[in-house]
């Protein structure tokens, strides 16, 4: 029993199914990011969890309660937008207290609520700015202090970052995870960017064509992707066509490699491969699990050089740290390649 | 270079015939005015028209129809408009259609048709002003919804509205508390064109047998000589006031309430 679920939900737009099937079960407290690329389905399950869109089919709880048929209103939720959404009009200060008094609180409780949550966002200075006075990351962070101002029961958020320059993404993106710690409030966030969601969440929901990849913690997503998608939309995957020999070997382009797991199916079964870049190393020599192949490009990418080495009818990525004292490999050099048999993982 | 002298020249050729097509007549008509007294200038005529009492009397009448007129527009105008951007975009093609009706029927039409219809029980309404006001309202649809369209199009009513919403606003608060003050400028040009609208009909008011402000001015024009003119300058400048408070307005606005974006 979790404290936000989703049952079965599906919503359909004319013809196309824009979200099938989806279930999860969202403890109290837990910060869970739905990631995938733009017209997945993620803004559209975020909005009928609000209530700006209704299911097809399909349940929503909210601790307990079955809030279907309920009016955004009446569903204690907050939500951030990525556009900000604040209220030209009106101050920070009556932004944040807007909800409050919607609620019919008094002014001497909307007075102090409002002075915390513009301590809790560190802007205690900007309650009287108007937003067209204020910074993206400024509106961001009030309009997180307004969504959270009301004490909702779920915190929404739909890409609230992504209208903001690199760095203040960063510095904001750690705030409002502290901000969620330190309240202990049900969050689900919505990006497409991997990062974010890696680094934000306590689990993640990858999401394509309307349905759910996989849901995992940064950790399993990242090291055990369950499908293609997953391993190629979050981080670089590199992928391969394999043969099975036995049971822990497979045939890559007639080089035989082994594996940590158990392989799911018998010998001469076809199976897709995937190894992330910076789990394979060029090898001094030949051995277990090497491989030749020709380097075809070497990009500099800062903390990492990737080198992209031919190898048969494949092409992989191999990450390296950058080291100013390793002189990394050049265009056309014939290299080893070494791939780990537990970095080696079956694709569905 | 020759050319561009030569397109500037055309230019400010047309700028004052055009001026002039508008400024000359309005100097004549407010230098007449001032030809009351034989041989000099003087303000004997506006005089004359201040110091009648059915100049106050068509004056305010106009004023309070002006009024209502707004506020019923206002009231059927602003939660039609908002709804059809937020839900039906689809159907502004025919609302638009709908407003630009007192266009195409002439106000004649519009006062025979109400007449007809209203003049008799059980829906007796041509003792009441409201069936001015209704006319009124219909004559002022297109300024009102254009006005009233071209503010929601500039602020994005969906996520102000759904942001609303979150935080347990009701729709009429969502409409009054957040969509509303920011369309001020709109809902100001929106009144004052229809304040002028009014303020200067005369079919309606006529044909419905009322004592507003147009039909005095008709009146006063069939028995007087320069007391017409005055009057006439006297509406100028009661319209140009209107749009003055409108850039005014409109203009402290743009300071303290645009919409924001990144920075």
């Amino acid at each position: 029993m979790g404290y936000l679920e989703l049952h079965n939900i599906q919503k359909i737009f004319g013809t196309t199914v824009a979200v099938d099937n989806f279930n999860l079960d969202v403890a109290r407290g837990e910060f869970v990011s739905f990631l995938g690329a733009s017209g997945c389905g993620k803004t559209t399950t975020l909005r009928m969890i609000a209530g700006f869109e209704t299911p097809s089919h399909g349940a929503i709880v909210i601790d307990g309660a079955n809030v279907l048929g309920k009016p955004p209103a009446k569903r204690k939720i907050g939500m951030v937008f990525q556009s900000y959404a604040l209220f030209p009009h009106m101050s920070a200060a009556d932004n944040i207290g807007f909800g409050l008094k919607i609620a019919g609180k008094s002014t001497a409780e909307i007075k102090q609520r409002v002075g915390e949550m513009l301590e809790l966002i560190q802007l205690p200075q900007l309650a009287g700015r108007y937003p067209h006075q204020m910074s993206g990351g400024q509106q961001q962070r009030v309009a997180l202090a307004r969504a959270l101002a009301t004490q909702p029961t779920v915190l929404l958020l739909d890409e609230p970052l992504s209208a903001l320059d690199a760095k203040i993404r960063v510095e904001l993106r750690e705030d409002i995870r502290a901000i969620q710690k330190r309240l202990g409030i049900t969050a689900i966030y919505v990006t497409h960017d991997q990062e974010e969601a890696l680094s934000l969440s306590d689990r993640i929901v990858v999401m394509n064509h309307g349905k759910v990849e996989q849901i995992g913690t940064p950790f399993e997503i990242y090291n055990f992707p369950a499908t293609q998608f997953v391993a190629s939309f979050v981080g670089t995957a590199n992928l391969m066509n394999a043969t099975v020999v036995d049971a822990r070997m497979v045939e890559v382009d007639g080089h035989r490699l082994g594996t940590h797991n158990v392989l799911p199916a018998g010998p001469g079964a076809k199976l897709r491969l995937t190894v992330r870049p910076e789990t394979l190393t060029l090898a001094d020599a030949e051995g277990p699990n090497v491989v030749p192949g020709e380097v075809q490009t070497v990009t500099f990418l800062g903390s990492v050089v990737r080198s992209r080495v031919k190898i048969g009818t494949h092409t992989l990525d191999i990450d390296a740290l950058n080291n100013p004292q390793h002189v990394p490999p050049s265009p056309g050099d014939r290299v080893r390649v070494h791939v780990p048999a537990a970095a080696l993982l079956v694709i569905g | 270079m020759g050319i561009q002298k030569s397109t500037r020249w055309i230019a400010w050729l047309w700028l004052v015939l055009g001026a002039m097509y508008f400024v000359v007549p309005l100097i004549a008509t407010a230098e007449f005015s001032l030809r009351a007294k034989k041989g000099v200038y003087s303000l004997l005529a506006y005089q004359n028209v201040f110091a009648q009492s059915k100049f106050y009397e068509s004056f305010g009448f106009s004023l309070q129809m002006a009024a209502l007129t707004i506020i019923v527009g206002m009231v059927l105008v602003l939660p039609t408009a908002y709804w059809v951007n937020l839900k039906l975009p689809q159907l502004r093609p025919v609302i638009e259609f709908v407003t630009l009706l007192p266009f195409v029927v002439p106000a004649v039409v519009l006062a025979y048709g109400l007449i007809k219809i209203y003049s008799r029980p059980p829906l007796l309404l041509t003792p009441s002003p409201a069936l001015l006001v209704a006319g009124y309202v219909a004559l002022a649809l297109p300024y009102l919804y254009r006005s009233i369209d071209a503010g929601l199009r500039a602020i994005d009513i969906k996520t102000l509205t759904e942001a609303a919403q979150s935080l347990g606003a009701s729709p009429a608060n969502v409409l009054f508390r957040v969509i509303a003050p920011n369309l001020r400028v709109a809902l100001l040009s929106g009144a004052f064109l229809t304040f002028a609208t009014v303020i200067g009909e005369y079919t309606l008011a006529s044909l419905l047998v009322w004592p507003a402000f147009a039909p005095y001015i008709n009146l006063v024009n069939s028995s007087k000589v320069y007391e017409p003119s005055a009057l006439a300058v006297i509406s100028f400048l009661l319209t140009w006031g209107s749009i003055g408070l409108i850039q005014a307005l409109g203009g402290r606005r743009s300071d303290s309430s645009q919409l924001a974006g990144t920075r």
